[in-house]
């Protein structure tokens, strides 16, 4: 079976990422902020993948529910055309509450803000429940709907941070779709562009670590080869 | 079958085998290791042997080894490549179909073979029109699972193709009795995995510039790996790697470079080496293949998002069916396109299409593939023949000529 070394540095990453927001969070916002901002400009949504604690919130959701090989559930591609303009609904709403009526919406739904805030309504830990069911059930679903990373996404493809495909090599084994958390398809499909990031992209390279070919897929920074997809050949344990 | 008949097919199958198995091995070079794989089929094809393990049977490439596994049956490839199987299948199957089909039924029909007596059922994939026919005739041997195979790679066609995944799962249950096991179902990925591991190093021995195997000697190894369990299997298949590494090392390059032939086509099954044979004898050294029981038979790795028997499912679906470059598929820039990759990785300088008579699918595709050999400018040879060895001089004319073409390019 592969290896996951890069997930298991992402793990780490989002680990140390939570630890840090949740120590010294509250007095250093604005510094979060600008980093945030900036890593947006510049990775476009490579944050979501090792920094946001919801990510992380997710992940061990996932982790948990592999562990105990509860599948997951498929949405058939119908039903994902209905959804697909979601998370622009979503996304428009978040910025009218936010510039014109000061709210924050997103901290009722988001567990990791509602758990942190004082006030725990009933109303509040229901919905937090059923985002919890919900992404227990589906692998990082919220952040298919996430706003601020609908925001982010749109940096993607200015991002200097570029998942690339070498078509050609590309048996189409689709190993890289199934394991992708935001079920990006056209890493599957594409064989003639070489640059495939996406803008639902998270760049949490687990389709590069499934990638049975050598040099198939490659993650490049600032237009250098950082990662590159390898048959593992190591025994099994 | 009168007794003394069947006797005397008996005789000739086993000699039809052996002659292949001495021939394999009476090359100068027998790499260390290789015994134990011409032993399993040796056993299998010459001995007749009898071992107590209960089979499902499987045909062509699309059903997923690991699913038997987890019933705790044993997968055996039925697809055979015996002339002698053949000619009494000419009998069964029409005059036209391929030699593989007529090579099949006529082991059923013969029950000469124990293993095809101890198989419990067969599942038997919709591919390709012979196939597809054929399901009805075998079933009056054994009961037959029909698999079908949506022949679109298109999203929508890829959840079809899980449905009938599960489905298979359901029909093996209710025929067998046995319930299916989730932890067998992910011991035997990773055993195959790991089989699959030693398999690619093979490939990639035999693709090296200066291999220290014949393709026949990979082939037979690779088909070996049908009538063995993957952990027996991948255990040899290392020390197999590690004999023929030490080999490639101390290995002289050669003053004269052997010309490399790419085969592709129908697929070559054991005793069946008449083409790589008749090549290696004309001094080609082949350096890979397409076939689904060789070259494709263990190179795409099975890799689970997770290891719920749904999550396997889908990917033993996404690696049986999507990365299958069978050419029944309507799809064909997936096999145009592994076909590229192969001829650039084992720097191939020319390519042998094999044809079994009657397989058509393969025959239509020719002309893209000869298209694309033009754009990478290797010559292409097209060879029509069947399990006999009757035209093997007429066809080892064409290859002589063929490999003189080759070495006048250069």
């Amino acid at each position: 079976m592969k290896q996951r070394k890069i997930t298991a540095f992402r793990i780490m990453c989002l680990l140390i990422a939570v630890v840090v927001l949740v120590f010294l969070g509250s007095g250093y916002r604005i510094i979060i902020l600008l980093l945030s901002i900036f890593s947006a400009l510049v990775f476009g949504r490579l944050w979501c993948g090792y920094v946001c604690p919801l990510g992380f919130y997710q992940e061990l959701l996932s982790m948990l529910r592999k562990k105990l090989h509860i599948p997951t559930f498929h949405v058939s591609l119908k039903v994902k055309s209905y959804l697909r303009p979601l998370k622009w609904i979503i996304l428009v709403y978040f910025l009218t509450s936010v510039l014109f009526f000061g709210l924050r919406p997103v901290m009722y739904i988001r567990p990791d803000l509602s758990f942190s805030s004082a006030d725990m309504s009933i109303y509040k830990i229901i919905i937090v429940g059923i985002v919890t069911g919900i992404c227990f059930l589906k692998e990082r679903a919220f952040c298919k709907y996430c706003p601020l990373g609908t925001l982010r996404g749109l940096f993607n493809k200015i991002s200097f941070g570029k998942i690339e495909k070498d078509g050609t090599a590309c048996t189409h084994c689709r190993a890289c779709l199934e394991c992708c958390p935001m079920d990006i398809r056209s890493i599957y499909e594409e064989r003639n562009k070489s640059d495939i990031t996406h803008s639902d992209c998270i760049y949490c390279m687990k389709c590069i670590e499934a990638c049975p070919e050598q040099d198939v897929l490659s993650f490049t920074l600032f237009g250098k080869k950082i990662l590159s997809s390898k048959r593992n050949i190591k025994q099994v344990k | 079958m009168e007794e003394r008949t069947l006797e005397r097919y008996k005789r000739n199958i086993s000699r039809v085998s052996a002659g292949s198995l001495k021939q394999l091995t009476s090359t100068g070079n027998v790499p260390k290791g290789l015994e134990y794989f011409t032993n399993v089929l040796k056993r299998t094809f010459v001995d007749f042997e009898k071992d107590d393990n209960e089979y499902i049977g499987s045909y062509c490439v699309m059903v997923p080894d690991e699913m038997i596994y987890a019933f705790g049956y044993r997968p055996l490839r039925l697809c055979a490549g015996h002339s002698v199987a053949a000619m009494i299948g000419d009998e069964i199957v029409p005059r036209d179909a391929c030699p593989v089909l007529k090579a099949t039924a006529g082991f059923h029909a013969m029950r000469v073979m124990p293993i095809y007596q101890q198989c419990r059922l067969a599942v038997l994939p919709m591919t390709c029109d012979g196939k597809r026919k054929s399901a009805a005739l075998l079933s009056q041997y054994l009961p037959v699972i029909p698999l079908p195979i949506e022949m679109d790679k298109s999203e929508e066609r890829f959840a079809q193709n899980l449905q009938n995944m599960h489905a298979l799962m359901k029909s093996i249950s209710k025929e067998t009795g046995r319930r299916f096991s989730n932890r067998k179902l992910i011991e035997s990925c990773k055993s195959i995995n790991a089989a699959q591991q030693e398999a690619y190093k093979l490939y990639g021995l035999l693709s090296s510039d200066n291999p220290p195997v014949t393709g026949s000697q990979v082939m037979a190894v690779l088909n070996s790996y049908c009538y063995d369990t993957p952990e027996s299997w991948a255990q040899h298949a290392k020390i197999l790697n590690a004999g023929l590494s030490q080999k490639a090392a101390a290995m002289q390059p050669l003053k004269r470079k052997k010309p490399r032939i790419f085969i592709a086509g129908s697929p070559i099954t054991f005793p069946n080496y008449k083409l790589p044979f008749l090549m290696e004898g004309l001094g080609a050294q082949i350096v890979g293949d397409e076939t689904c029981m060789a070259g494709r038979l263990l190179y795409d790795p099975v890799v689970p998002d997770e290891y719920s028997t749904d999550g396997i499912l889908r990917a033993l679906t996404a690696r049986y069916v999507c990365a299958c470059t069978c050419p029944v598929f309507e799809q064909t820039d997936d096999r145009l396109s592994s076909l590229t990759e192969k001829l650039r990785q084992t720097k191939a300088e020319g390519v042998i299409y094999h044809i079994l008579r009657g397989c058509t699918p393969y025959d239509f595709e020719l002309s893209m593939v000869e298209q694309l050999a033009d754009k990478l400018d290797i010559p292409v040879l097209r060879v029509e023949t069947d399990f006999s060895a009757e035209d093997a001089e007429q066809v080892k004319i064409r290859l002589e000529a063929f490999v003189e073409l080759i070495e006048q390019r250069r």
